[in-house]
């Protein structure tokens, strides 16, 4: 067992400064924050050991194999706190929850391994990453480009809050670099796309979009959430910070609700005092499910891949299904997603059911496994509509024009046999 | 926070750029526009700091110095003068703080008059008044010792950008669209004395925050603030030092170019002039030895009026260029005299510069 020590790693480099000036300085960006004690992993090694393995705290004390839950708003003050004050380096000095817990960082420090970051943040929820990360890497004055089909939280961040808070938003198909690029003006600081779109299932070019972000001195940031790292990283494609609600995959068992930051350590340092202002944080006992629940991401998202990709099987083709939308077919149109992906394509099938939305209601109420409910990525199925759901302040013209039509189903696959969730979509249809 | 610097960000920073030498590289950007009856006005445009990009939007408007109702006693409008002495006066006393911050200094207050002795206006009546010597009368009041803040405050003498900029000889570009301008800037006459002075008060709120106010009867009184982007230690609430250089520059020779025409023709068109410089902050930081500490690569590119011929419209700002006192100013070395007062004591008089 280590000596203790609950600074972050390098946070005492930056005491022993003698400077006669500036560029005497010592203290250099390290990835975390992490004590000694918060395992660091070979990122080299597989997710699913990552998964198991990263930022795990090994308490020099007791020896628990498991991170101890360190539930508790405050900290002893001692002299590493009042430097920490002092120089400006608090999210490195466990001294106040909202500033930093041990909890926290262990589940930052998995988080940022599985996504190859140097740094991440464990936020309250998903959209309390997505602002924080928005008004930390924008200013008054800066104009962003996003999907119009982007989450409705973040599109009603996008659509309501950033013209009052002195940010222009450009909504374009992320499928098509031209437009993206079209919309890129010279006080453009932050492009915004999920790495696989809600509910149809569009993949945005990543690798090219990294590329229009840097010709513009931009940032890309990318909402991961549907593909979580096991399938996508997009940090390797070029992305600058990635964002999650870790309420879904990361977390998977639908009983936190929690998001996460991840990138450069410059980067995170500033969603984190961003979000630290915003209020934005995750208690230790949610960290303490939080990271138990990722333990198992690797094993959970190869169940949620097959099980999509064998309800997409299924259904396309089938005579009371109209189109099925889901990487895996050879119809789909994203085709470069191919190449990108790790693992899989995440557990959500979108298809329409013939005899619109009536039907779609009569199909979901025949359902015996999935739950009728919004969300995704637990272990059990969820089944929704966006008619009546996501998209119900849109009319159906409108939702006809982002290729939501009528009869479409959300189905997000859990982890059960998939051999059952086929029997029993296949009982469901026969209804209508 | 130390002074409300983030004492761990700037050392961040510092290692940062001796790492990548390309973070280091900021590009700060403005544009002017002279409209007739309507006056002068000058905005920031988004700035690049070293990688990252920073949307920057202020705006203000100024007095053009001679459009402007000559007899107003309490002018609401800052010159373009105004603004690149608060850049000169800020940039000086925030180098002092990075770099006390960085000493563990802590400071109760650091303040400063900075004066610029003018000569009258030129007697063709082009609306500038070129700078002959500034003085700093800087106050501190800090729980260091006198001879520990002496030595700090000195230290801006070669290390603060704008006051290398305005004290060192620094190479100015100017551009009509793609074309570059030739130009001379005139020398300082020798043995030249100012016909007045102008002086503004500089102080320092928290961190990267400052204003200036104008101190002379008959000048704008209101006071300019200045900071930093929040990519840099900022939060935004202002331009900053090297931002109030180009929104002056571009700022004069706007207003210059459109009397020349004015003067020539009867009548001025719509002038607009964008201009950049470069701050490579390896030379503040002492990261490189080889680095330029001053802000520097300083450029403008004018759009001329619709219907001014290219030539004529080179022409008239080409006199801009050549008789505008911020080129000059910046351009040309010129003679800063720094006196510094510590709690109620005088302890310093050096003379800096030439």
């Amino acid at each position: 067992m280590s000596e203790q020590d609950r600074t972050a790693v390098g946070f005492r480099a930056g005491l022993e400064d003698d400077a006669q000036w500036l560029n005497d300085l010592k203290r250099r960006r390290n990835p975390g924050p992490r004590s000694v004690h918060h395992r660091a992993v070979d990122p080299s090694l597989g997710a699913a050991t990552v998964a198991v393995h990263g930022g795990t705290y090994e308490d020099p004390v007791t020896g628990a194999v498991g991170t101890p839950v360190f539930q508790t708003s405050t900290f002893l003050l001692d002299d590493l706190s009042y430097s920490a004050f002092e120089r400006g380096a608090t999210r490195d000095v466990p001294i106040y929850t909202r500033y930093g817990n041990p909890s926290q960082w262990s589940v930052q420090e998995k988080a940022a391994a599985l996504e190859g970051a140097e740094s991440a943040l464990v936020t309250s929820s998903g959209m309390s990453a997505i602002a924080s990360t928005i008004y930390a890497l924008t200013n008054n004055g800066s104009h962003i480009v996003t999907a119009y089909d982007v989450y409705g939280g973040t599109y009603n961040l996008m659509r309501e809050d950033m013209p009052s808070a002195g940010r222009e938003v450009t909504f374009v198909d992320s499928t098509d670099l031209a437009a993206v690029e079209a919309a890129i003006r010279p006080e453009t600081q932050l492009l915004f796309f999920e790495s696989l779109t809600n509910p149809l299932l569009k993949a945005p070019q990543l690798r090219a979009i990294a590329d229009i972000a840097k010709r513009h001195d931009a940032l890309l940031v990318v909402d991961n959430t549907f593909l979580s790292p096991v399938n996508l990283r997009p940090l390797d494609l070029g992305a600058d910070v990635v964002v999650h609600s870790a309420t879904k995959y990361l977390n998977g068992h639908s009983d936190v609700t929690a998001g996460v930051v991840a990138g450069s350590r410059k980067f995170v340092d500033r969603v984190w005092a961003q979000a630290l202002r915003f209020g934005g944080t995750t208690e230790p006992l949610a960290c303490y499910l939080l990271e138990r629940g990722l333990k198992t991401l690797a094993l959970r998202m190869r169940a949620h891949n097959d099980n999509a990709e064998r309800l997409a099987a299924f259904l396309d083709g089938h005579e009371k299904v109209l189109a099925v939308h889901h990487p895996s077919l050879d119809h789909y149109p994203h085709q470069h997603l191919r190449e990108d992906v790790l693992g899989g394509y995440g557990g959500m099938v979108a298809f329409e059911v013939a005899g619109g939305d009536d039907a779609a209601l009569k199909f979901c109420s025949a359902l015996r496994i999935p739950y009728l409910a919004t969300s995704l990525g637990g272990v059990e199925s969820l089944v929704s509509l966006p008619f009546n759901t996501s998209h119900c302040s849109l009319t159906t013209a409108q939702r006809a024009s982002i290729g939501i039509r009528p009869g479409l189903v959300r189905y997000s696959a859990g982890v059960e046999r998939a051999e059952d969730l086929v029997a029993d979509v296949a009982r469901a249809l026969e209804t209508i | 926070m130390r002074n409300g610097f983030s004492v761990s960000s700037s050392s961040e920073f510092v290692n940062e750029i001796r790492d990548d030498a390309r973070e280091a590289l900021f590009h700060y950007h403005a544009t002017a526009c002279f409209r007739p009856g309507r006056g002068l006005r000058a905005w920031t445009r988004p700035a690049i700091l070293g990688r990252i990009k920073s949307a920057r939007r202020f705006a203000l408007d100024l007095a053009d110095g001679w459009q402007d109702h000559p007899a107003d006693p309490q002018p609401q409008e800052h010159t373009p003068l105004d603004l690149a002495l608060a850049a000169v006066g800020v940039c000086s006393l925030k180098t002092a703080i990075a770099g006390g911050s960085a000493r563990g200094i802590t400071f109760d207050s650091i303040e400063m008059v900075v004066s610029a002795e003018v000569q009258p206006q030129e007697e063709d009546f082009l609306p500038t008044a070129r700078v002959r010597r500034i003085a700093y009368d800087i106050t501190t009041r800090s729980d260091a010792d006198a001879g520990l803040i002496e030595e700090v405050t000195r230290q801006i003498l070669d290390r603060s950008p704008n006051h290398r900029t305005v004290k060192d000889t620094t190479e100015l570009h100017f551009h009509a669209g793609e074309r570059e301008l030739g130009w001379s800037p005139a020398a300082i006459p020798a043995g030249a004395s100012g016909g007045r002075t102008v002086r503004r008060h500089v102080k320092w709120i928290s961190g990267t925050q400052f204003e200036s106010a104008g101190l002379d009867a008959g000048g704008c009184r209101l006071p300019l603030r200045v900071d930093e982007a929040k990519q840099f230690a900022g939060v935004d609430w202002a331009p900053n030092p090297q931002e109030y250089v180009v929104l002056a520059l571009a700022a004069e020779l706007a207003s210059l170019a459109a009397r020349e025409q004015e003067a020539a023709t009867g009548s001025a068109g719509t002038w607009s002039v964008h201009a950049h410089g470069l701050l490579d902050l390896r030379g503040l930081m002492l990261v490189d030895p080889a680095a330029a500490v001053g802000f520097q690569t300083i450029g403008c590119t004018v759009d001329r009026p619709a219907g001014l011929g290219a030539d004529e419209a080179d022409r008239y700002f080409r006199t801009a260029v050549e008789r505008s006192a911020l080129v000059e100013l910046l351009a040309l070395p010129h003679p800063v005299e720094v006196r510094l007062s510590s709690d109620e004591r005088e302890t310093l008089r050096a003379a800096a510069g030439r």
